[in-house]
């Protein structure tokens, strides 16, 4: 029966792309809708994997703009004045603290990167969140000169960057973090603070900022047998004029909102297969309909029942897997820029696609494929097969 | 194959028909069949003629299990069809009877060979001494030769003349070598040379022991058969 569903397939072609293309559609709008979603959901688990310290410290401005503060690359010069950090370390629980600058690249002719892009300079000695990276890189010490890229950022003159008139030696690309961090410089402290004060186009964008006398965040580990919530409160106490987030707060809006993206993804999603397999049920009756004739030859000349339905069956079995395989690549090609236009719109972490993600998409996608098509041949098939032979023989022949 | 016995047995009953009758109801009753005998025996060549509309087709369906009889008995190969589960008359119908149908209708999708092979195979599933797939062939090509159509072997059924196809639908149901053959209007769409061609291979199968129930308007072809009926009024008339 295999053989013979190929070949009324590959014979009626018309008819059959027609199936073919409803059924591709839907697969690769549901394979982008999952590509998507998975992406996004394990973006932020690296996130919380990798954001590294418990509770963070942010100047009060930035209470509205987290978020973007976190998990865009975008420059965001928010500041707090050092003395805090000495204030947090005294803090019952607080084990490690180390505090992070934010200054940025400008869109200045004189400088070698073209646009704005945002530096974080952080301490060599108290830094514990962005050294296990710098050791996946097999980054032991960052010198005067010398910086880290995140994994987007394009490197310039080879393995050389010139920034706000300095230049430096790139000597290291992070991993991909799905956040801001992909977009951003890394230096140490002392040369950024140096950079802010000597350069005369930064002083304009930050004035009244003494680059020596500030901190933009401070990043805080709790020791172990502290509650994060408990020592997050001991710090707000300390009437530091300051945002303190903890990570498990970022995550769990960001899961939130996630939560409902995807549940209005899945609705939509729903409608969308009841309308496909609505569309298939109506291919496919007219697929049975035109070999009315066929089907009761074949039980005049000895097929049986079930001979009928798993023609029926097979032949749109087959439809819907050649669907759903086209549908499946189209929809890993259409969501890579999907992700990439949601990433300027939305301030998630979100990571490019890899491989293994592409391959569960695409067998996702052909297994929904056979299942919708063997759904929707169902009642078709059925049908057919219960017809009488002489229904379908006879009609307009007898007398 | 398999329908002829090894060792032929002339006038023992292929097929009994006794009192059938027939009716159908589109608009007012009609009954097409009313009250039919007929023996057909191994080595008989039964012509049943009568103009068109008067029940002739509904008769051969009815012999064929395609059709259930309102009241009556029909028999094939000594097995009752009334009764009989679906299963069974299927697979008799597959290894006993040939259908040759007044209307042309072949498999679209597969070629004039496959159409062929196709039937063989569906046989073959019924029959425990399967036919290899070389045997197979060699049949086709026989019978493709036999009715003028073997050099259209791969083409698809609408790339043939409506005579061509209406050879393939004789060979297709002769090809199984079936015990009886039900044959409506065989030489419809043929030319004199063909029609003749066709007649001589269904004069073989009464020659090898089964018998061939044709129906037929034409009064030249009808005289091809050692029994002769005319249908009037539901029933057959010998003649």
């Amino acid at each position: 029966m295999g053989k013979f569903a190929w070949k009324n397939i590959s014979k009626r072609k018309g008819q059959s792309l027609l199936t073919i293309l409803i059924t591709s559609l839907t697969v690769m709008v549901f394979v982008m809708i999952f590509a998507f979603y998975t992406n996004f959901r394990q973006g932020v688990i690296l996130s919380q994997e990798r954001l590294g310290a418990d509770i963070l410290v942010l100047p009060n401005e930035v209470s509205t703009d987290v978020y973007t503060t976190l998990y865009t690359a975008e420059p965001n010069n928010i500041y707090m004045p050092v003395e805090v950090l000495d204030s947090i370390k005294k803090v019952e629980g607080v084990a490690l603290a180390s505090p992070q600058l934010f200054i940025q690249t400008l869109n200045a002719s004189c400088c070698a990167v073209d646009s704005e892009t945002r530096i974080i300079a952080f301490e060599t000695d108290t830094d514990f969140v962005l050294r296990p990276w710098f050791d996946e890189s097999n980054i032991d010490f960052l010198a005067d000169d010398e910086i880290v890229i995140g994994c987007n950022v394009p490197a310039y003159l080879g393995n050389r960057v010139g920034i706000l008139g300095d230049v430096f030696r790139i000597v290291g690309t992070m991993g991909p973090t799905g956040t801001g961090m992909d977009e951003t410089y890394f230096m140490n402290m002392d040369v950024a603070k140096r950079l802010a004060t000597t350069n005369e186009n930064l002083k304009e964008i930050l004035p009244n900022i003494d680059p020596q006398a500030v901190y933009s965040a401070i990043l805080i580990k709790v020791q172990n047998g502290y509650n994060i919530g408990d020592v997050a409160a001991n710090i707000g106490k300390a009437d530091l004029n300051v945002t303190i987030v903890t990570t498990d707060e970022v995550v769990t809006n960001i899961k939130t909102q996630m939560s409902m993206i995807g549940q209005v993804m899945i609705l939509f999603w729903i409608l969308l297969l009841v309308v496909t397999v609505l569309a298939l049920i109506g291919r496919f009756t007219v697929l049975a309909q035109a070999r009315k004739k066929e089907m009761g030859i074949l039980r005049a000349i000895g097929g049986q029942k079930s001979d009928v339905f798993k023609w029926i069956l097979f032949e749109a079995s087959l439809l819907a897997s050649i669907g759903g395989l086209l549908g499946s690549i189209l929809g890993v090609f259409a969501v890579g820029p999907l992700i990439d236009l949601l990433k300027q719109g939305f301030a998630f972490s979100m990571l490019a696609l890899n491989s293994e993600l592409i391959v569960e998409s695409l067998l996702l996608g052909i297994c929904m494929a056979i299942l919708l098509g063997g759904l929707a041949a169902l009642y078709p098939a059925y049908k057919s097969a219960t017809l009488a032979p002489q229904e379908v023989i006879m009609r307009g022949e007898i007398c | 194959m398999t329908a002829c016995r090894d060792v032929i047995k002339f006038n023992h009953p292929i097929c009994e028909l006794k009192n059938v009758v027939k009716t159908y109801k589109s608009g007012e009753i009609v009954c097409p069949v009313n009250g039919v005998y007929l023996q057909c025996n191994a080595g008989d060549f039964i012509s049943i003629k009568g103009p068109s509309g008067i029940g002739k087709s509904t008769l051969l369906y009815l012999v064929g299990g395609l059709l259930q009889a309102d009241s009556g008995e029909i028999s094939v190969d000594a097995t009752v069809l009334q009764g009989i589960n679906e299963h069974d008359l299927t697979v008799l119908r597959a290894t006993r009877i040939g259908f040759i149908f007044q209307e042309i209708n072949l498999f679209q999708a597969l070629t004039v060979g496959e159409n062929l092979v196709f039937a063989l195979n569906i046989v073959n599933k019924y029959t425990k001494n399967k036919l290899s797939r070389v045997d197979i062939n060699k049949k086709v090509e026989t019978y493709l030769e036999r009715l003028g159509i073997g050099d259209r072997r791969e083409f698809l059924p609408h790339q043939l003349s409506v005579g061509q196809r209406r050879r393939l639908v004789v060979a297709r149901a002769l090809i199984t070598e079936p015990l009886l053959v039900l044959a409506d209007e065989p030489t419809n769409d043929l030319d004199d040379f063909w029609a003749n061609e066709v007649i001589k291979l269904l004069q073989s199968v009464p020659a090898r022991g089964g018998a061939v129930l044709m129906v037929t308007h034409d009064m030249l072809w009808a005289e091809w058969a050692n029994r002769r009926y005319a249908m009037n009024h539901g029933v057959l008339e010998p003649k």
